[in-house]
């Protein structure tokens, strides 16, 4: 091995052995922050939702309608994102790929669980990633949807580093830098079908069954006025309640015709 | 100069990590989270009790429970038709009012005679419903009850007659019936099916009306008993059938269809209920525009 290979070498292993401690307790660090920024969130969703329920929120009160759609059904249509694969424009060429995502429910804003992994532009260095994502619902009854969109807010390398493994180390440190704007044009997202309007009319049969003493009867058509057109009633979303046993949506009802 | 730019490609990397490792982990870190976890658990623990009323029924994917305002604005809208005058017109006859056999002697068949409505449009007339009074009730649902009802019918009389030798018809009568009920009512019915719960308006305590029956053999008043849906219909589920899952922001959509089995339904203090097992069917994998908020 030549003089000058030699002394490179020792060099990057000098600033990779300085560097590793730093970059490790950074890693933890970042990794805390996240998990008090996702506690915070938690806590707060929490403490709003016992101040709604206090109150004794009652149907007909102050709602008109509550749908639950159990957690298992919501984690049924998550399965639909399994295993697709975001493109970074840096690093250059790196994916994250995304290979389950599930909502853990409790009582409060259920936990998105994202497992996932950052791979560099020649596939060579593979790292595990903890992924902080929001789960935002919106309601459209016009279009009769309610979407399910998880915003990534921040990505953090998951990693042991070694100085063994350069590569490792300086695809961890792009990783880093990356912000949430990096994320914010890759967005999953799940349409659940919410009707937004039914007709309730005055139907009636047109025929009865005219008793008739103890042993007889007559079929007879009967003529019952109905209305001119049917009452129509549009459905508008109020509230969303996490629960351990899953989503539950408050609409009103209000009457259109 | 190679050596030189290989050495420099291998620091400047390694370099460029260093500038980015700082505010790095502190012990403070550790006693936040700690103390955020302890909050949580005593909220949740005050959420549990005040979560308790709302929870879905266990083992049930989807449970929707709705007001009964709209059946109540059924009932009122009625009450602000015009003409509340149901026409009634005979179609069937079955069965008959009333009958009397004697054996003959034999080997003679019988003597006797069978009264009954003449031929199956012998029956018409009219009822007037002044209003429809309701209430809620969690046992039957809307219990309405028809105010003042009137009414007047006329109804053909026919007599099967046997004299030993063989029988035949003969119409022979005419009955006049008047109706009115002033307790005439009803209650909801409801049943799951897979759009939502069908619901029946129905008339239990019926409007009551009597036939004056006359004929040269037979005379006596026959009661009639109306009884009918008054109105039906169907609430549906908020839940619709097809949805989308988006996995990148624009090319693969994947489209599924919701199988929604409502297998049960009740009253509530102030409304209905019906919840039911769901199942996804994915359909085949085709690329499309994005989802648009």
């Amino acid at each position: 091995m030549s003089a000058g290979r030699q002394a490179s070498r020792v060099v990057a292993i000098f600033f990779g052995l300085s560097a590793l401690p730093l970059l490790s307790g950074c890693i933890e660090a970042r990794l805390k922050r996240l998990e008090i920024r996702q506690l915070e969130t938690q806590a707060a969703s929490i403490q709003e939702t016992s101040a709604y329920l206090s109150t004794a929120p009652a149907l007909s009160r102050d709602y008109d309608a509550h749908l639950h759609i159990s957690g298992q059904v919501l984690n049924r249509f998550l399965d639909g994102l399994d295993d697709y694969r975001i493109n970074l424009d840096r690093p250059k060429g790196a994916s994250v790929h995304i290979d389950r995502t599930q909502l853990e429910f409790q009582d409060g804003p259920p936990q998105l669980v994202v497992d996932a992994s950052a791979r560099n532009r020649s596939k060579t260095v593979e790292v595990k990633l903890r992924v902080r994502a929001d789960l935002f619902l919106h309601a459209d009854p016009t279009k009769g949807i309610m979407s399910l969109r998880q915003e990534i807010r921040e990505v953090v390398p998951d990693v042991k580093l070694s100085i063994f493994r350069l590569r490792q180390l300086f695809f961890v440190g792009q990783l880093l830098r990356l912000e949430s704007q990096d994320f914010l044009n890759t967005l999953p997202a799940a349409e659940v079908p919410i009707s937004g309007g039914f007709p309730i009319a005055f139907t009636t049969d047109p025929t009865t069954e005219l008793k008739l003493g103890d042993h007889g009867s007559l079929v007879v058509l009967q003529d019952i006025p109905t209305f001119p057109s049917p009452l129509q009633y549009q459905y508008r979303l109020s509230r969303v309640i996490a629960l351990s046993d899953g989503l539950h949506l408050l609409f009103r009802i209000e009457r259109t015709q | 100069m190679k050596k030189k730019r290989v050495a420099g490609t291998r620091l400047v990397p390694a370099l460029l990590v260093v500038p980015f490792l700082s505010n790095c982990a502190t012990p403070e870190l550790d006693r936040r989270i700690s103390a955020l976890r302890s909050q949580i658990a005593e909220q949740q623990a005050t959420l549990r009790p005040l979560a308790d009323p709302y929870r879905g029924t266990p083992g049930k994917d989807v449970q929707m429970q709705i007001t009964s305002r709209p059946l109540h604005d059924v009932v009122e809208t009625y009450n602000g038709l015009d003409d509340h005058s149901i026409q009634l017109q005979s179609i069937e006859r079955r069965g008959y009012i009333a009958e009397h056999w004697n054996d003959c002697p034999w080997p003679l068949g019988r003597w006797g005679y069978r009264i009954h409505a003449a031929h199956d449009k012998a029956f018409a007339g009219v009822i007037i419903i002044d209003r429809i009074g309701s209430s809620w009730s969690e046992k039957d649902g809307l219990v309405f009850s028809l105010k003042h009802s009137v009414g007047a019918a006329g109804i053909v009389i026919g007599a099967y007659v046997e004299a030993c030798f063989g029988g035949t018809d003969l119409p022979i009568g005419f009955a006049a019936v008047v109706a009115g009920a002033h307790s005439a009512g009803g209650i909801t019915e409801i049943q799951p099916v897979a759009e939502g719960i069908q619901y029946k308006l129905t008339l239990t305590q019926p409007i009551y009306m009597i036939a004056y029956v006359w004929t040269p053999f037979f005379s006596t008043p026959v009661p009639l008993y109306f009884t009918t849906t008054l109105t039906k219909g169907k609430i549906p589920h908020i839940l619709g059938r097809e949805g989308s899952v988006q996995i990148t922001k624009t090319g693969e959509l994947r489209r599924y269809v919701l199988d929604i089995r409502l297998d049960e339904a009740h009253f509530l203090p102030s409304g209905l209920s019906a919840s039911g097992p769901v199942s996804i069917r994915w359909l085949p994998t085709s690329t499309g525009a994005a989802l648009t908020e």
